[in-house]
């Protein structure tokens, strides 16, 4: 790792620290292996209660965060933000120069959103998120987005209940593999908590965290994301997060200013991550001396931008959100709420500040949504529906295009709005947005942030899309002698010899299948009697059922033992369909990596 | 994961005492975290209580006060001004029913329609049946030339609930309705509201009287007549509500051709402004008088089918006469002026048709009802051409000229 990765990468400790910290002081000093004995089912059981635990303590935790924020917000900017008042330049700009000097000597873990540290812990530190990190970030993400940076609370929520998680596991004393699981647990609490929107949060966590429906770990996550919703909801109450108007499809030729929107959502997404593609490396490019005060600058800026008449780009934007979903702005205003947003997340989230990239693209796709609609509604007066329509529909289409999270974006869309009557146009203009994005964009965002601190993470939406080559796709037809298992060793043999093959393929008892190499042949003919059938004389053994739809690593595990592996159908029990031998199975992936270059 | 092998085999195996002994011991420490996790958790809890509830007062204060200067504004006529409150109260405390209707209505009267019509939506979402809701977004969306969703809401305001005053509520907002529908032109829709409205209000004379107003201009005098009867019958009327009532009904009789009615109505009206002097100022009873007297004119020149033949015949003449006169009149006018068109040739023709009659008597006519059905629809064109060609009549003129605009209505 390079000096930028080390400043950025938020565990605090290297991968063998996190790996002594966790194999070291177990309950008693026992090991994995004398838990495992004395107690088999601890770590299953514990996982799950856990699971609840880290549920509530991140509701709770996430439910101080958002409090902080909000008190901090009234402390530093007034109740109701105005245009030209003096506090708007200052708080940020002041509060960015603290918040950049509490980064650089006290919570160097604590930069960027949080997303790509919990993955990073997840797939490099073995799910160690050190305390230190996770105070950090809560106290310089509050002050940041409360002084009213253009940054929001979801993704440090969400490594806010992933470092919960990895505390308590480590207290816990569970095993490495528990630990590193138990990061996406908290996680998906955080996040669920912050959005008040369970199922998003446990989507979001397996599309972009860890990248697979995983049996192990989706029981634990869904328990934790409920226990946190349950948290919060007792303090924030039942309602969505957005108070969104009648939401009606009037007419199906709506659709069109809907596919509309996603196409302006997809190439706003595609700006937004360009922007951040310059600007954060050429800040990071910057010497170490000035790292500290580029929080100050960009607070200055985005304060300025507020300042001179709209201080709606600053913070979260909850309220404008809401604002434009009840069709309060024109929509040359929300056209540039939008830009100046996407202008005020990229300085503050490119100088390090500590804060999230949710919020302002819901607050960017709820612009652009209601821009569009306010237009739709002055060219087609009657076949449009309510702006507030649009502007849900722009938050999904921005979440799909930005964050390129296709199916959280429209879980998400229903989860924080409570409408589900909104389905067709949001999965159009999110298909359309998310296309858009991908074709123009390569790389996904979190990628792009990855690599830009000198990470290789797992890309999600690579590991999507990647084909599984499964044993049909390697299989061979048997051409060769199919021996039955009544045969004599010495018949077999001089039809090998005739033929000139080095491998017997012998059905036995049952349906089974025997492979006998020539050498092995040999060696029974010797000691078998004349009347003797070959299947009495082979070991015990017989090759395992490989049917032609397994995927082709299944049959690694079987070549040191047998050359060649004879595939069945699943239907007729026995009937051979082909054959795979090692060097087709290394020549079929050799294929498949070459034509995927 | 643990390999399930590995499990099974160490179950294959007794665990020894020691191992029993340090697996209670696990068992125990296990607990105690858990324990001591739940009571962090309940300690967080209440700490968090008190951080959230110290906040919610705080903005409780704040978004009160900002209420409040928005109620202020909106009381000296600043709907602007309370919009800027109202909406800084409202992002204190987002989804707040009261303020966000405060607001809607701010938008409202400062004509910001859209914004209106957004946040009551949103209201509206969350009480679909509350009928003021309803009313609001009805009166938005006429400003907005929806017709369609205008009326609905108007219909669902009717049916929607009302806390309080609901059956006056629900009868303002039909006639409000009604007058919506009068002024798209559809009133057949509007007389039906209206009828409802009747059957709603039998017993208030002052609701009846405004439903009957508004029959009338809907276009539907029957109905109207009916209602305004039923005020002047009305035992809980007031002189001057009788009074109009029974004047305006008698306006109805004469629009419907029932002048006998009419006639009969002003005569209880002059009674009636007799008993009660104070209710009619001297210039509606002379005004009064002189329609009763026209009315009574009217009456002798009808002819009437209940008469006998004979009278029915002299009616008929008597009419004749006075229409042939005016022909003869109007065609001398029309001579001097030397305007000659399409009218005055089939006034001339018409003047041709009278001569070829010949000298008509009583007896010729009261023994020949076709010649005197053929009489009276002369009578009546001549009437109506010579309006044409000389400008409006007067006396008897104008009252045949009444009768031949509604022949087949008059009594």
């Amino acid at each position: 790792m390079n000096d930028t990765v080390s400043s950025t990468i938020q565990t605090g400790v290297t991968g063998d620290a996190a790996a002594s910290v966790v194999a070291n002081g177990g309950p008693f000093e026992l090991s994995d292996p004398e838990i495992n004995r004395i107690a088999p089912t601890r770590g299953d059981r514990l996982f799950l209660v856990l699971s609840i635990f880290i549920g509530c303590l991140s509701g709770l935790l996430v439910v101080c965060f958002r409090i902080s924020i909000e008190w901090l917000q009234v402390l530093l900017l007034g109740s109701v933000p105005h245009p030209g008042q003096y506090r708007l330049l200052m708080a940020p700009m002041l509060v960015g120069l603290i918040v950049g000097l509490l980064v650089k000597y006290f919570f160097p873990q604590a930069k960027g959103s949080g997303i790509n540290q919990t993955k990073a812990a997840l797939y490099i530190y073995n799910g160690y998120i050190s305390a230190r990190t996770m105070m950090g970030k809560f106290i310089t993400s509050a002050l940041a987005i409360g002084s009213g940076h253009s940054l929001g609370p979801e993704d440090p929520s969400l490594q806010i209940g992933a470092g919960i998680a990895s505390l308590i596991g480590r207290r816990l004393h569970l095993s490495r593999e528990r630990l590193r699981l138990f990061a996406p647990v908290g996680a998906a609490a955080g996040l669920a908590a912050a959005f008040n929107a369970p199922i998003s949060a446990i989507l979001f966590v397996i599309e972009e965290v860890i990248g697979a429906w995983s049996a192990a770990v989706l029981g634990s996550v869904v328990l934790a994301a409920v226990s946190s919703v349950v948290v919060a909801r007792a303090f924030w109450g039942p309602q969505p997060m957005f108070h969104i108007p009648a939401v009606t499809l009037r007419d199906n030729r709506e659709l069109l200013a809907y596919a509309a929107l996603g196409v302006v959502g997809g190439f706003a997404a595609v700006l937004f991550s360009r922007l951040l593609g310059v600007l954060r490396p050429w800040l990071h490019s910057l010497s170490k001396s000035t790292q500290a005060f580029q929080p100050a600058v960009a607070g200055l800026l985005v304060g300025g931008i507020g300042f001179f008449g709209f201080p709606q780009v600053m913070g979260a934007g909850y309220e404008t959100i809401d604002h434009a979903m009840h069709g309060e702005y024109l929509w040359h205003v929300l056209l540039a709420l939008a830009l100046l947003k996407i202008l005020a997340t990229t300085l503050s989230f490119s100088s390090g500040t500590p804060g999230g990239m949710f919020a302002p693209t819901l607050f960017i796709g709820a612009m652009l949504g209601a821009s569009v609609g306010s237009v739709a509604k002055i060219l087609f007066p009657h076949l449009t529906g309510s702006v507030g329509s649009y502007a849900l529909v722009g938050m999904g289409v921005l979440f799909a295009a930005f964050l390129r999270v296709p199916l959280t974006s429209v879980f998400m869309v229903f989860e924080v709005s409570g409408n589900y009557s909104i389905v067709v146009p949001v999965i159009l203009a999110n298909t359309i947005a998310y296309l858009i994005s991908r074709s123009l964009q390569p790389i996904p965002i979190f990628e792009q942030l990855t690599l830009q601190d000198g990470l290789v993470l797992p890309s999600m939406e690579e590991s999507r899309e990647e084909t599984t080559l499964r044993i049909e796709d390697a299989m061979q037809p048997f051409d060769g002698q199919i021996f039955s298992g009544t045969d004599s060793p010495a018949a077999v043999a001089t039809k090998l010899q005739q033929e000139k093959e080095d491998v017997a393929l012998i059905r036995c008892a049952e349906n089974r299948w025997y492979v006998l190499p020539a050498a092995d042949l040999a060696k029974i003919q010797a000691a078998a009697g004349a009347k003797q059938s070959i299947e009495g004389m082979l070991p015990e053994d017989r090759v395992p059922f490989l049917y032609p739809d397994l995927t082709l690593n299944e049959t690694l595990a079987y070549f040191t033992r047998w050359p060649l592996l004879p595939i069945v159908n699943r239907a007729v029990s026995g009937l051979l369909e082909g054959a795979v031998t090692q060097a087709d199975v290394l020549r079929c992936y050799e294929k498949h990596v070459h034509g995927y270059k | 994961m643990i390999p399930t092998l590995t499990r099974s085999v160490s179950r294959m195996q007794p665990l020894t005492p020691a191992e029993r002994n340090l697996r209670r011991k696990l068992i125990f420490q296990d607990t105690l975290s858990l324990l001591s996790l739940m009571g962090i958790s309940i300690l967080i809890a209440v700490l968090t209580y008190f951080f959230f509830h110290s906040f919610r007062e705080h903005r409780s204060v704040l978004e009160k006060r900002w209420f409040a200067r928005g109620e202020q504004a909106l009381a000296v006529g600043n709907p602007k001004g309370a919009v800027q409150d109202f909406r800084s109260a409202l992002a204190l405390s987002t989804a707040n029913p009261t303020y966000e209707l405060a607001l809607a209505e701010a938008l409202a009267d400062a004509n910001r329609n859209v914004e209106a019509f957004a946040y009551f939506s949103s209201l509206h979402d969350a009480k679909p049946g509350d009928g003021y809701l309803n009313l609001q977004l009805a009166r938005l969306a006429v400003k907005r030339n929806d017709s369609r969703q205008a009326i609905d809401f108007y219909r669902n305001a009717l049916t929607g609930l009302w806390y309080g005053q609901g059956t006056e509520r629900r009868f303002q907002i039909r006639l409000e309705l009604a007058k919506y529908l009068m002024s798209l032109g559809r009133t057949l829709e509007a007389q039906g509201d209206l009828l409802a409205a009747e059957g709603n209000s039998l017993d208030n004379p002052a609701k009846l009287l405004e439903i009957a107003d508004l029959l009338r201009q809907a276009g539907d005098p029957s109905d109207a007549w009916t209602a305004y009867r039923r005020v002047e019958l009305h035992a809980g009327a007031k002189p001057p509500q009788v009074l109009q009532a029974t004047l305006a009904g008698a306006q109805m009789s004469i629009a419907l051709g029932q002048y006998k009615r009419a006639a009969l109505a002003l005569e209880r009206y002059e009674a009636r402004a007799r008993q009660h002097p104070e209710a009619s100022t001297a210039e509606k009873k002379q005004s009064v008088q002189r329609q009763l007297a026209q009315l009574q004119r009217l009456l002798q020149l009808i002819p009437a089918d209940t008469l006998p033949p004979r009278q029915h015949a002299e009616r008929v003449l008597m009419d004749r006469n006075i229409a042939h006169k005016r022909s003869l009149s109007c065609a001398a006018q029309m001579q001097a002026a030397s305007t000659p068109n399409e009218d005055s040739t089939s006034l001339a023709v018409l003047e041709a048709q009278w001569k070829q009659l010949g000298p008509m008597t009583v007896e010729k006519l009261a023994n020949d009802p076709a010649l005197q059905q053929t009489l009276i629809a002369w009578t009546n064109q001549t009437e109506v051409l010579t309006e044409k060609l000389c400008g409006s009549p007067s006396g008897d003129d104008a009252l045949l000229l009444k009768l031949a605009q509604v022949p087949d209505k008059s009594e």
